[in-house]
């Protein structure tokens, strides 16, 4: 009923998400439901193809890594591929990821620790009614 | 009495959402619009409540309403999981790194912070609330210089109706009893980003994929 509500009010979505939120929240909760996660973004690719609509940054992508996940690697490359070729802001990302399935490497740690970085808003916000 | 026969009740009363944010002055946006991102990297919250799961949970909330606003936003589960691989399993350790050899690693023009401030649901017989605190840091990728910052805060109270005397009071307390035995995290936390990136003069104005892309600044 939340849900609903709350949608009512959304404005119209550049992109069809299909299950992808709620899999993947699934999936959190539950190794177990890997497979329904792979199944919604997959479903996600086919539909949003399908229709002749742009596949939402970041699917082509997931599906990917969860295919290198489960040893699928050409399948996996393809999906990078894919996820490079729709939106070219990930072609960096997308050739280390590539490189990681043929290499079966690691990406290069980032060093941490050097400046410390103020993530926290302010305390103190006005709260009304709650 | 069954969660299932719980739940029809608890559909059939009204329900209570009380949304607040910051009264600060509107944002500047001027680093903003400066910076121009165009893609943003999400990088796992940092969880300060008392629900362990709750940093987890939320990811799956946050990917979406950045790209609704127009922006390349890097996939967070693997992004998460690059970082896990790397060393970085603790969401404390990804925010003191340096944003800009975090934004270096995946190619990103700028990156986003989240901390969850609150994710709690407090039980009353008659009334549960369910409330989230959720703060927003939005910096350039290759200068960490701050884009934009912003607090939301929701909070949810099944509203189980007026009905006097003892069948109101059960109702109540079945509704509470519902949120206790399933507070609605999830769906609160997609409204309070969703609250947080696009509303006027305090959200995030629209990215490149945008058709109001430039042509926002009016409102931002």
């Amino acid at each position: 009923v939340l849900a609903l509500l709350l949608a009512s009010c959304a404005p119209p979505t550049l992109y069809d998400w299909g299950n992808y939120s709620q899999s993947m929240y699934n999936f959190y909760r539950d190794d177990n439901q890997a497979e329904q996660y792979i199944a919604a973004l997959h479903a996600v690719i086919t539909t949003n193809e399908t229709a002749g609509k742009r596949v939402p940054p970041g699917i082509y992508a997931e599906y990917g890594y969860m295919m290198m996940s489960s040893g699928q690697t050409a399948e996996a490359v393809a999906f990078f591929e894919k996820e490079k070729r729709f939106w070219p802001e990930s072609e960096l990302f997308m050739n280390t990821m590539i490189k990681n399935v043929v290499s079966g490497g690691k990406l290069p740690a980032p060093p941490v620790k050097t400046a410390p970085v103020d993530g926290a808003p302010p305390a103190g916000n006005v709260r009304t009614g709650v | 009495m069954s969660m299932t026969r719980a739940k029809i009740l608890l559909g059939m009363t009204a329900l209570l959402l009380i949304s607040a944010c910051q009264t600060n002055p509107d944002n500047n946006y001027s680093a903003f619009r400066n910076a121009d991102p165009k893609s943003i990297l999400i990088v796992p919250a940092v969880n300060k409540s008392l629900e362990v799961t709750a940093a987890d949970y939320y990811l799956a909330t946050i990917g979406i309403p950045i790209a609704e606003r127009g922006f390349y936003t890097f996939p967070v589960h693997i992004v998460k999981r690059v970082l896990e691989d790397d060393g970085l399993s603790d969401a404390d350790l990804v925010h003191n790194a340096e944003t800009a050899q975090l934004a270096k690693l995946f190619g990103a023009d700028a990156v986003l912070y989240v901390t969850i401030e609150k994710w709690e649901s407090r039980y009353a017989i008659f009334a549960t609330t369910t409330e989230i605190e959720i703060g927003y840091v939005l910096r350039e990728g290759s200068t960490g210089e701050e884009l934009w910052r912003h607090t939301e805060t929701l909070a949810y109270t099944p509203n189980a109706g007026d009905n006097a005397g003892i069948a109101g009071l059960i109702f109540k307390a079945i509704a509470a009893a519902a949120e206790r035995a399933e507070p609605n995290y999830i769906p609160l936390a997609r409204s309070a980003n969703a609250l947080a990136v696009s509303r006027p003069h305090q959200g995030i104005p629209a990215g490149p994929y945008l058709d109001a892309y430039g042509k926002d600044k009016a409102d931002f």
